[in-house]
Order: structure tokens, then sequence, then C-alpha cells
């Protein structure tokens, strides 16, 4: 029996709404369409986040993309939304 | 290689890249290498008033790893296509 | 490897370092790793000549513009003052965790 790798368990996500954190406080959400060992990944219908303290509020702004190529290097953590 | 092949399908379709320092180009995708290097044809600067730095460059060399972003059109990708190219990568990288 | 940069070989190019620094310059070499051999290199804001042989490590480029012929450096059209510096590109938020802190608190709501 072969061993699955962390990178194994994403394979049951794809074509699946994932939460995706990602370095600069950001995060985005959307379906997962491929990702590779680097955590490159696609997502389609994706809405990312992005949160900034202004003057000690917590401010977000979003932005709906439906095809986005994400580099991996940014990624810090890719779930499944916790609704 | 999965997304350098991706990339290669996309080759001649119009793309906006957004970098790590927060400029948004927008262009024809040109070239791309294993490194995910690109090269975009007919660049656009999302905010060219502020960051007039590319200003009269039309063909530019992006290197890959300063990318944060490429944002497609849904139409340019098959995703039945794109996600069993992803289990067979997911597949072979286990080796 | 990269032939990307090929067609970009003795002509004036932009280079963007992860600094945030903008270089014109004519590209003389390249590597696989895109580092950089440039010559005649001047600043891009305020066309101020920095050095006749200019070399960039390949981990400090963002990205390299081909410029059309013609084109003069910035700072002799507008003053350099009133261009915006470029960003680096280190992806770093300042107090990010305290961020993340504030945005798990609203979320428990």
């Amino acid at each position: 029996m072969s061993m699955d790798t962390p990178l194994d368990l994403l394979k049951l996500n794809l074509d699946e709404i994932v939460f995706v954190k990602l370095r600069g406080a950001r995060e985005m959400t959307g379906t997962l369409q491929a990702f590779d060992s680097h955590c490159n990944i696609v997502l389609s219908n994706a809405t990312e986040t992005i949160y900034e303290l202004v003057d000690g509020d917590l401010k977000s702004t979003t932005k709906d993309s439906e095809m986005v190529f994400v580099r991996g290097d940014s990624v810090t953590l890719i779930t499944t939304p916790s609704e | 290689m999965l997304f350098f092949s991706f990339f290669k399908t996309l080759v001649d379709q119009e793309v906006t890249v957004e970098l790590k320092n927060d400029i948004e180009l927008k262009g024809t995708l040109k070239s791309v290498d294993q490194f995910l290097n690109l090269k975009l044809d007919n660049i656009e600067c999302s905010d060219a008033s502020k960051y007039p730095h590319l200003s009269s460059v039309r063909n530019i060399f992006i290197r890959g790893s300063t990318v944060r972003y490429v944002y497609l059109n849904k139409n340019m990708v098959d995703t039945n296509l794109l996600q069993d190219a992803a289990r067979r990568e997911a597949m072979s990288s286990k080796n | 490897m990269s032939p990307l940069l090929k067609d970009f070989l003795n002509k004036r190019i932009v280079v963007v370092t992860t600094e945030g620094q903008c270089v014109c310059a004519t590209l003389e070499g390249f590597d696989k790793s895109t580092n950089l051999l440039l010559s005649e290199a001047q600043d891009r804001i305020s066309g101020s000549h920095l050095a006749s042989s200019y070399m960039v490590r390949g981990s400090q480029i963002v990205c390299c513009g081909l410029l059309e012929d013609g084109a003069a450096a910035l700072g002799s059209e507008e003053t350099g003052a009133g261009v915006t510096a470029l960003k680096d590109t280190r992806n770093i938020v300042e107090d990010e965790h305290l961020v993340w802190k504030r945005v798990w608190a609203s979320r428990k709501q």
C-alpha cells in the first residue's frame, strides 16, 4: 500500500470549494481545479479577501475572479471551508 | 510540469498578472519556461499613473518567482481536462 | 536555458528589482537563473548614471521590459519627485499576526 502525503489529500478536494490562506493577510475561497507539489493552485469562481488594519480598525477588501492561478510560495494553508 | 504545460496552452491569450509588489500587468501571454517565467506582449499597467515605470514598455519578461496571481478567463480553461491532469500529476510525482 | 530573454539581448531594457529599484540598461548577457549582466545602467526615474557595467542577481529580478525606441528616462519628462516609489516584493504585512487575530475574533461573533 502506498503512503499518502499531505498533497495526496488535496486530490480529494479537486472540484470542491477550498479555503486558501495566503501570505500578506490574504485569503481566497474557490473551486480547486489544479495543484502541484509546490502548492501552485488554480481556483475557479474565486473570491480573494485582503485584510488590513487601518488606524486599529479591521478593514477587508474582496476581489472576485472567474479563474485564477495562485503561485505556491504565497500559499500557507489549504483547507475546506468550515461552514 | 503540470503548470508549465498549463501555461503553454494559454499562449496567445490575454491574461492579467499580479506581481508581489502589487503591480498588475495585462497583456498577451507570449511564452513560458519551466520556472514559470512569463513573457507578455502589448502590456498595459493597471495603475499606470501611479507607477509610470513601465510606460513605453510593451514587451516584458516576468520572473516566475515574483508572480502572486495570474487571472484568467473561464473560457480559456477546460476544467475537466485540468482536474484530470492534476490527478495524474499527483500520481506520478509520488513515484 | 531561459531563452525568453534572448530577444532582449543588446537592447535597452527596464529592470525592476525586488527592492523596488528601477534601472534602465543595455542587456549584455544572462543565464538560466536570470542573473543579468547590464551595461550603461541609469536610474529609470532620475536618469542619473549608475554604472557602466552592472550585474544583477536573478533572485533580485522582478521583471525586465523592452524599452520602445526613443523612450527617455522618466526624469527627463517629469521630475523624479512626482513618481511613486515601487513596492518591494517581500509580500510582508507588518504585524500580520495581529491582523489575523482580529479576523478570527470577528469571525467568532
